[in-house]
């Protein structure tokens, strides 16, 4: 019997072999289209790549090797230093008091902490520097996008601290450790790895945010690269600065894996049923709340109230209305299109790794997340580069700008619709196929109605990404095409701050909705995602 | 309401998950019309086999049949949505988004779900009237009928069960189990059970096949299996046994309980394991010359009855099982005499005849039982 079964084995052919693989076996459509998507997000930025050698050594070496490229690295490096270690002291610390003290408002406060977020940092610089020109500069910049930034590292690490389980503080307690050494001993090394991403977070943005250094005349990388193209649109320098960018970026990549290292044994079950007790402030909570009143005003108060200060400046100086209402509708086309465009790039390679996982899926799906690590500046001259050479037809076309949107959002669609995927267990839509539904019909009868909220999520945060983008949108935005980043962009930079604060004022607007609806929505999606 | 029931033959079937082999050659019959359950410990391969059966995965070897229908064989495989099989997973899983009713009718064309069919399905699992309810308004046990109502409805020539009742607590699963039992019996269709609940199996099913090693080692009648097994490990997967060493000659073995009439196919003569059944074994505390005796050294007393643990006079090293009636039950450190009622079944000690055959198979058997991933 034994014997029998296996000669038979033998004669089963390759093909039949690799078609018995059942449940791992993907589509080929699926996968063809899922590797697609992914070369479409990879492509620009390997072709800059190839475009900066190919320039020639000796090229590269006369624009790379020079004072001005030495400041920007030292600025730069500078910079996320000082900024990735400030918003990471204040993202903790405000954490802490908020989720683990008895604090006065917490609830309050949770949110009011997290909204610095909503409001785009090159806003932030424009109402700072509206007040007073005295912010330019390293410690202004780095300040001002400290406030603005801060929530990347607050958020992840109170979530952390939320779910924690009170057991490993309590046994330290009673081994001897007092309140401080708990602290730094038990519960920073249980937030280590959501601090480490919120602190990648930080720096990536510093690296690739331009509206705010510009606003604020800090030169960096983006900046330099910026100024570069307006002198020639297909000049080498900007290529080869945007590459030192891609460097530096992918540096940072590894560099948090490699800091991340074990840190994944540690990690805390998120669902804890009993809650810590929080620890007293005694007399510290009047300090406590005063800095967070200090800390709420700056960073959210007066960029609000300077913004409607200029608001109401530039109504009563004339305001041209039907320009605002267009750009709000042109901002609004863009954002929906980006946001339909990216939902649809992203379903694909959510149903390839969530329903027929393999190395090749993961692969897939990582080299898909890279471009969210990319400054907006790099991936829209990447595009323009490619364009200017191989798709003159797209040059300059509303197609280019929303494929720039595709690819920076793309991560930020699969995290929502990998997450919605994942809670459509695959057990129902066996159920459906053994009532007789054919694969493509169970997946729309079964699996689509429950993903759909997280297809919405998915949507509202590329939304929410495009309305407020203002770096790829300057560089590939069509002529004639003005949106409220662009609008606000070009009164700001001629100092009409009056004329500039409804564009802003339009876009905060906008942006809050979605950020609304994902606060309330993601609690419940994007937790199952992390493994 | 008469459907076509069908039945299930399955010939050497075999699957491997990489290195892991779960299934090797396993056969199946079960004819139209019955409730088969397949016993088996997790990670046995139960839930790939029912997996396989339902179409959702590919066979590396073997056939299966469903009446006069080929669903997989060397060369081909149907896909579930062709097979008409029902299927009912571990947690129901009932699609969240529709109302009972759509459940129901999910498998049904659309002139059938306004037939009334819906309606006459909920009733036959007791759930009248509960059509506009939405799955999560449901106890477990609802939830569990409900989506076997779904699984008959499209008249399935079979359905298949996967541990339907493990996710009930231990107060609802006895009623579940009842109301499932008569609303299969009611709808006719042939059904397969998988479970790893011995007396959930024995009390279900027309057919029990055992389980072991990614094959059945034996499918019967419950009554069969408990009175004959084939082998001391299925006899003893399937209730308490009391196994003893004896001495055959001429249909009676020599133990230490006594001489003890042997039933069925036994070796002629020589020393063979003995099995007898606890509640074979009778208890009385009126000591009696020439009788064996012992002392009770343990008790588990159930209210319908006790076990009781008991080390014999003269023979410390022997621990005998005894059942006794909850109101009979005897005190720990009593000295009881025990009496042997009815014949018990011989086997020959293990690897005395079968070795050459056997020998290959079962060292593959232990790797198998122990590198296997759990199967649900």
């Amino acid at each position: 019997m034994q014997s029998a079964g296996a000669t038979q084995r033998v004669t089963v052919s390759p093909r039949l072999r690799w078609k018995r693989l059942g449940r791992g076996r993907p589509p080929a459509v699926l996968l063809a289209l899922s590797a697609a998507i992914a070369l479409l997000a990879l492509a620009p930025v390997g072709f800059l790549l190839d475009q900066t050698t190919a320039s020639g050594w000796s090229e590269v070496q006369r624009l790379l090797f020079r004072p001005f490229v030495g400041r920007l690295l030292t600025n730069t490096a500078l910079l996320i230093l000082v900024g990735t270690a400030a918003c990471s002291i204040l993202g903790v610390g405000i954490a802490w008091l908020i989720e683990r003290t008895d604090l006065p408002g917490r609830r309050v406060w949770a949110v009011l902490a997290a909204l610095p977020i909503t409001v785009p940092a090159f806003v932030t610089s424009y109402s700072w520097v509206s007040i007073t020109p005295a912010v330019q500069g390293f410690w202004g910049a780095t300040g001002i996008v400290t406030l603005a930034y801060y929530p990347l590292v607050y958020l992840p690490v109170a979530a952390v601290l939320r779910g924690m389980d009170p057991a490993l503080e309590e046994c330290a307690r009673s081994l001897g450790y007092g309140p401080w050494r708990t602290f730094f001993r038990v519960t920073l090394p249980q937030t280590r790895i959501a601090l480490l991403g919120g602190m990648l977070l930080v720096a990536i943005h510093l690296l690739s945010e331009f509206g705010a250094f510009a606003m604020l005349r800090f030169q960096t990388f983006t900046t330099a690269i910026y100024d570069e193209y307006k002198l020639s649109f297909d000049g080498v320098g900007a290529s080869i600065l945007a590459s030192v960018l891609l460097i530096v970026c992918f540096a940072l990549l590894v560099g948090e894996l490699g800091l991340r290292g074990r840190g994944r044994y540690a990690r805390v079950d998120p669902g804890v049923a009993r809650p810590a007790p929080p620890a007293r402030l005694g007399r510290a909570r009047w300090a406590a709340l005063a800095g967070l009143f200090a800390l709420t005003g700056v960073s959210l108060g007066l960029p609000l109230v300077t913004l409607s200060y200029w608001m109401l400046e530039g109504a009563s100086a004339g305001l041209d209305l039907g320009a605002v209402l267009a750009a709000c509708g042109t901002s609004l086309e863009l954002g929906l299109g980006a946001a339909i465009l990216t939902t649809l790039l992203a379903l694909p390679i959510s149903i390839l790794v969530a329903r027929h996982p393999s190395r090749g899926a993961t692969a897939i799906e990582r080299a898909t997340y890279l471009p969210f690590a990319l400054p907006g500046i790099v991936v829209a001259l990447a595009l323009i580069v490619l364009s200017l050479h191989y798709l003159p037809a797209l040059a300059g076309s509303t197609s280019l700008l929303l494929l720039a949107y595709a690819t920076l959002s793309l991560p930020l669609a699969l995290v929502a619709t990998r997450a919605a995927l994942a809670q459509a267990p695959r057990v129902h839509e066996e159920v459906a196929r053994s009532l007789g539904a054919r694969p493509l019909v169970a997946m729309a009868r079964v699996t689509l109605p429950r993903i759909l909220p997280g297809l919405g999520a998915a949507a509202s945060l590329v939304f929410l990404a495009t309305v407020t983008e203002l770096t790829a949108t300057l560089l590939l935005a069509p002529i004639g095409t003005q949106t409220l980043a662009t609008q606000f962009w070009a009164k700001a930079s001629t100092l009409s701050y009056g004329a500039a604060a409804p564009y802003a004022g339009l876009m905060v607007a906008i942006s809050a909705l979605p950020t609304y609806v994902l606060t309330r929505r993601l609690g419940a999606v994007v937790h199952p995602v992390e493994r | 309401m008469t459907p076509a029931a069908a039945s299930l033959a399955i010939r050497g079937l075999s699957k491997s998950f990489g290195d892991s082999p779960v299934l090797s050659g396993l056969d199946l019959e079960v004819p139209a019309g019955t409730l088969a359950t397949v016993l088996g410990p997790s990670g046995c391969g139960k839930t790939t086999l029912l997996r396989m059966i339902a179409g959702f995965e590919f066979p590396d070897e073997g056939e299966i049949h469903l009446g006069d229908r080929v669903l997989d064989d060397a060369g081909s495989h149907l896909a579930p949505e062709r097979r008409a099989i029902g299927f009912l997973p571990q947690e129901g899983a009932l699609f969240p988004h529709l109302d009972v009713a759509a459940n129901v009718g999910f498998g049904l064309a659309r002139a059938e779900r306004r037939s009334g069919r819906v309606e006459e399905l909920l009733a036959l699992v007791g759930l009248e009237g509960l059509g506009r309810r939405l799955p999560h308004q449901l106890s477990g046990g609802q939830q569990q009928r409900v989506a076997l109502a779904r699984a008959l409805a499209p008249e399935p020539g079979l359905v298949l069960l996967d541990e339907p009742f493990d996710a009930l607590d231990a107060g609802l699963r006895a009623q579940v189990r009842a109301d499932v039992r008569a609303a299969l019996q009611q709808s006719g269709a042939t059904a397969l059970l998988v479970t790893h609940d011995q007396e959930e199996a024995l009390s279900l099913a027309d057919i029990v096949a055992v389980m072991r090693g990614g094959r059945i080692v034996q499918a019967a009648d419950p009554q069969t299996l408990y009175y004959a097994p084939v082998d001391t490990e299925v006899a003893a997967f399937l209730g308490d046994a009391v196994l003893l060493d004896g001495l055959i000659s001429d249909g009676w073995a020599e133990t230490v309980l006594g001489t003890v009439p042997i039933r069925g196919a036994a070796p002629e003569t020589g020393s063979a394991t003995v099995m007898l059944r606890p509640e074979q074994i009778s208890l009385a505390d009126t000591l009696e010359e020439d009788r064996v005796t012992g002392t009770v050294v343990g008790m588990s007393f159930f209210g319908h009855d006790a076990t009781a643990r008991i080390v014999l006079a003269g023979a410390s090293d022997v621990e005998i099982l005894a059942r006794a009636t909850g109101e009979q039950a005897p005190r720990v450190g009593q000295t009881v005499t025990l009496l042997v009622e009815g014949s018990a079944l011989a086997f020959a000690p293990p690897r005395a005849g079968e070795e050459e055959e056997e020998e290959e198979e079962e060292e593959e058997r232990d790797e198998t039982t122990a590198t296997l991933p759990v199967a649900s």
